[in-house]
């Protein structure tokens, strides 16, 4: 039997004390746990930033990479062994900004790997520079007062719907065992799954704090997750009302499905076969 | 007797200049004789300068040739362009032959040089079908007869080339332009018929069969001219072959994928040219940090920028050897012709797996884009994996400090040896050093080992190849696709009494430097390159302080032998 026991790592993450990234990490592990996936069948792979050390802290197979380049690596990954759990983790400046072009092509071939964002508004390691989900006005090193950002935020959850993603989530960092349930249902899910994570940087972002979401934050419940338009509308509200939870999850063949050579299997596990009339086009 | 004939088919893009060329080079080495093809094109579907150049001999022909015997002209300006004294072809000669075109092409200057067979090839073709490319196989029948050469062979080649009713067409115009030529010209000289058939290979493609037989399971490339045809060649055999194809996003990806799938236990590839490679420098850096095997083919194109897409050059040296950021070991391998490409890209897989680090296989248009006669080649090969970590291993080390600096690799999926692989900089176990206490011991000690390695691969490094050296008192030094030509041009100083050979550097980084320095001992070294600072002549100082003359094109076309020797003149080799 898998145990917490099993993914313990002797390196422990050092994040700022309250950051949001320690409840992803326990939900995480959790969520592996609770599906009983054996570590050594698990890859985490990151970008650059806070967030992205994860790897470092699990005692899995850890691959941390560069920045904004995570989704590339975990899809060579699940093309090349499909019996693997692949996941791939970064922050919101890893994934929405330097990354983005991948998240949308990535979500689009419906890559069976789990993208999992830890989403704070700001870069937490360059020390707390407005971010692509830092809202309108929002204050920081690179964008002083009085206009703040200029910029509108990127809305990763209607950007992931349109790129055709079959697993849409938010989950909240305050909330973890949501959060783990939600993982678990990003893990059993067949195809590409987004879930952003809501998770507060207590020293760089004095506005989404913990006591901010607390307020604003409701679970969704009986929604249907299977209709595009609903789950549109519902990843467009904002402001004193934000939901958490699955927005859609529909049933896709993944690329691994559907591309001639890798539905016959791993190519980890294919052996080399040269044929012998390879040469006969050439005379 | 004259065995040795250049032949060019020139027109239009859209005219099947091409095809038609790559058709006669399969009817020649179906023959059993020997053929260079090269191809002058332009950056455009329809319309402009295009020109198809075959060389043909019972010998092994190294390059494109000097000299014009044969000229296919499909359009009026073809038929000027190439009659032309001054012609402005990047160094290509003029016609002193037989010009083959269309009747109805009145409109030319006349040379004393030339003799112009006007034919109906429109006429003939109009009467088979209305497929306008058809004046082209009636082209390629006159010349069948104007070398002595089988109709039947040609005939063959077509039913191989083209299907159906198509097929039937184009052998009727290659038989009636056959005919044509017998009952109203001379043929021109006479070519062996009996040799043993030959294989006729791109260099794209050489790259391509060498990564299959080098054991890839997976190529991920976004197009780019002149690295495609590599793509191209692999896709068309994806399912029987069983390779994994994609086309990614971008070449960030590309490179980024392919470090996920040898990471995770597979070869894989990548290519590109110049542009797409400058865009994977990062992920280059990574691989030799992280310890993943990757091999990346770069076919070089005249830059910088967008450049000359569909021109050769050899600008992108310093750049693929100084790819990434810091210091890192790295390999750096030219084939310089097909069968060097098919051998040198399989063994980049090897190298690659057994020094966990990037290997980059550089080609250029010249050498991609090229095809060539072989004698035959070997599909044997032996892979070689590496140093790989058995399951359960206790207190396993993935970057242990090891006196080769060669540690053993793990996959995901092997019990037991689950490890993290950071950009981070790491010790032995892969535990990043450089967060909370910045171990400066340990990064010293992982620096070391990872540039350990480039020493292994320094000492393990064959002599270089060369090429009538052994009483040489000049040294030609090439790299990459020029090794044909520059080897073509010491044999023409030799006829001239002058005691020229040449030394050809394949595996450029790391470089042999001390057996550089032997072969080169009391010989005047001139480098010659397809660019215009001269980066192996930069490299050479560099690595062995030596000095030397440097020969140099940079028009954006390849060389010619006789271009090599008037330059040789010119800087006084001799």
């Amino acid at each position: 039997m898998v145990t917490l026991k099993d993914y313990e790592y002797h390196v422990k993450p050092d994040w700022c004390p309250g950051c949001g990234n320690f409840s992803q990490w326990t939900a995480i592990k959790g969520a592996l746990v609770e599906l009983g996936i054996e570590p050594h069948n698990v890859v985490i792979v990151s970008g650059i930033g806070c967030s992205s050390n994860m790897p470092e802290y699990i005692r899995a197979y850890g691959f941390h990479g560069l920045h904004g380049r995570p989704l590339p690596v975990a899809s060579g990954i699940k093309f090349a062994n499909s019996k693997l759990t692949v996941i791939a983790y970064g922050g919101d400046g890893d994934g929405y900004y330097e990354g983005l072009n991948h998240l949308y092509h990535t979500a689009k071939r419906n890559v069976d790997v789990k993208y999992i964002v830890s989403d704070n508004e700001v870069f937490g390691l360059t020390t707390g520079q407005a971010s692509p989900t830092a809202p309108l006005g929002f204050v920081s090193k690179t964008t002083p007062p009085p206009e703040g950002s200029l910029e509108v935020p990127v809305n990763p959850l209607t950007l992931a719907l349109t790129a055709g993603a079959t697993f849409v989530a938010r989950g909240y960092s305050g909330e973890i065992k949501h959060l783990q349930s939600l993982i678990v249902e990003a893990l059993k899910h067949k195809g590409f799954a987004l879930i952003d994570v809501l998770s507060p940087c207590v020293t760089w972002n004095k506005i989404a704090t913990y006591e901010y979401y607390k307020e604003r934050v409701y679970k969704l419940q009986g929604n249907d997750v299977t209709n595009f338009d609903g789950a549109y509308k519902l990843a467009t509200e904002s402001g004193d009302k934000i939901p958490i939870g699955i927005f859609y999850k529909v049933e896709k063949p993944t690329y691994n499905d559907i591309d001639p050579v890798l539905k016959q299997g791993p190519l980890t596990e294919k052996s080399v076969e040269m044929k012998k009339d390879i040469l006969e086009e050439f005379y | 007797m004259k065995n040795d004939f250049v032949i060019r088919i020139g027109g239009a893009a859209g005219d099947g200049v091409q095809s038609a060329g790559i058709l006669l080079a399969k009817t020649f080495t179906r023959h059993g004789l020997h053929i260079f093809g090269y191809n002058y094109y332009q950056d455009l579907i329809r319309g402009g300068n295009s020109w198809y150049q075959i060389r043909v001999s019972d010998k092994k022909v190294k390059n494109q040739g000097d000299g014009l015997d044969i000229l296919i002209a499909l359009n009026e300006d073809s038929l000027n362009r190439h009659t032309d004294p001054n012609i402005n072809e990047g160094g290509a000669s003029y016609l002193k032959g037989i010009a083959i075109f269309d009747e109805s092409i009145k409109n030319y200057e006349k040379r004393d040089f030339v003799k112009y067979l006007p034919s109906p090839l429109s006429l003939i073709s109009s009467k088979i079908s209305k497929n306008p490319l058809l004046k082209n196989t009636v082209a390629l029948g006159m010349v069948i007869a104007a070398l002595d050469l089988d109709i039947e062979i040609l005939v063959s080649a077509i039913e191989t080339v083209f299907k159906g009713k198509s097929s039937d067409e184009n052998i009727e115009a290659a038989r009636q332009g056959y005919n044509y030529y017998m009952n109203n010209f001379e043929k021109i000289g006479t070519l062996p018929r009996n040799g043993k058939k030959k294989l006729l290979m791109g260099g794209g493609e050489a790259v391509g069969l060498g990564a299959a037989v080098g054991g890839i399971k997976a190529y991920v490339a976004y197009p780019m001219t002149p690295a495609s045809s590599t793509l191209h060649w692999l896709a068309s055999h994806s399912k029987e072959l069983n390779i994994f194809i994609k086309v990614p996003e971008d070449e960030i990806s590309a490179i980024n994928t392919v470090i996920g799938m040898n990471y995770a236990g597979i070869r894989a590839m990548t290519g590109s040219s110049g542009g797409g490679y400058d865009l994977m420098h990062e992920g280059i850096g990574l691989a030799s940090m992280l310890e993943v095997p990757v091999v990346i083919y770069e076919s070089q194109r005249a830059g910088p920028s967008t450049g000359l897409p569909t021109k050769t050059e050899q600008g992108d040296l310093m750049m693929i050897i100084n790819s990434s950021h810091g210091d890192y070991p790295r390999a750096v391998i030219a084939p310089g012709d097909v069968e060097e490409a098919y051998y040198y890209t399989r063994e980049a897989l090897n190298l690659a797996d057994k020094y966990q680090m990037p290997v980059i296989v550089v080609s250029d248009l010249y050498l991609s884009e090229r095809i060539e006669s072989l004698d035959d080649i070997s599909l044997e090969f032996n892979i070689d994996r590496g140093l790989i970590a058995k399951e359960n291993t206790e207190n396993f080390l993935r970057y242990e400090y090891t006196e080769n600096g060669i540690s053993p690799r793990a996959f995901p999926g092997m019990r037991g040896l689950m490890h993290n692989e950071d950009s981070d900089e790491h010790d032995e176990r892969g535990d990043v050093v450089s967060d909370v206490i910045t171990d400066p011991i340990k990064r010293k000690l992982s620096v070391e080992k990872r540039m350990r390695k480039l020493e292994t691969l320094k000492k393990n490094l064959p002599p270089f190849k060369t090429y009538r050296i052994e009483d040489a008192e000049i040294v030609l030094v090439q790299w990459g696709s020029t090794k044909g030509v520059v080897e073509e041009a010491v044999d023409i100083l030799r006829e001239e009494g002058i005691k020229a050979g040449v030394l050809e550097v394949k595996y450029i980084f790391p470089f042999n430097t001390e057996d550089f320095i032997i072969k080169t001992k009391g010989k005047k070294i001139i480098v010659v390159e397809n660019n215009y600072s001269g980066q192996l002549s930069g490299l050479i100082k560099m690595f062995t302080g030596l000095d030397t003359l440097k020969i140099n094109k940079y028009n954006g076309e390849a060389f010619y032998p006789n271009e090599i020797v008037n330059e040789f003149k010119k800087i006084g080799g001799a």
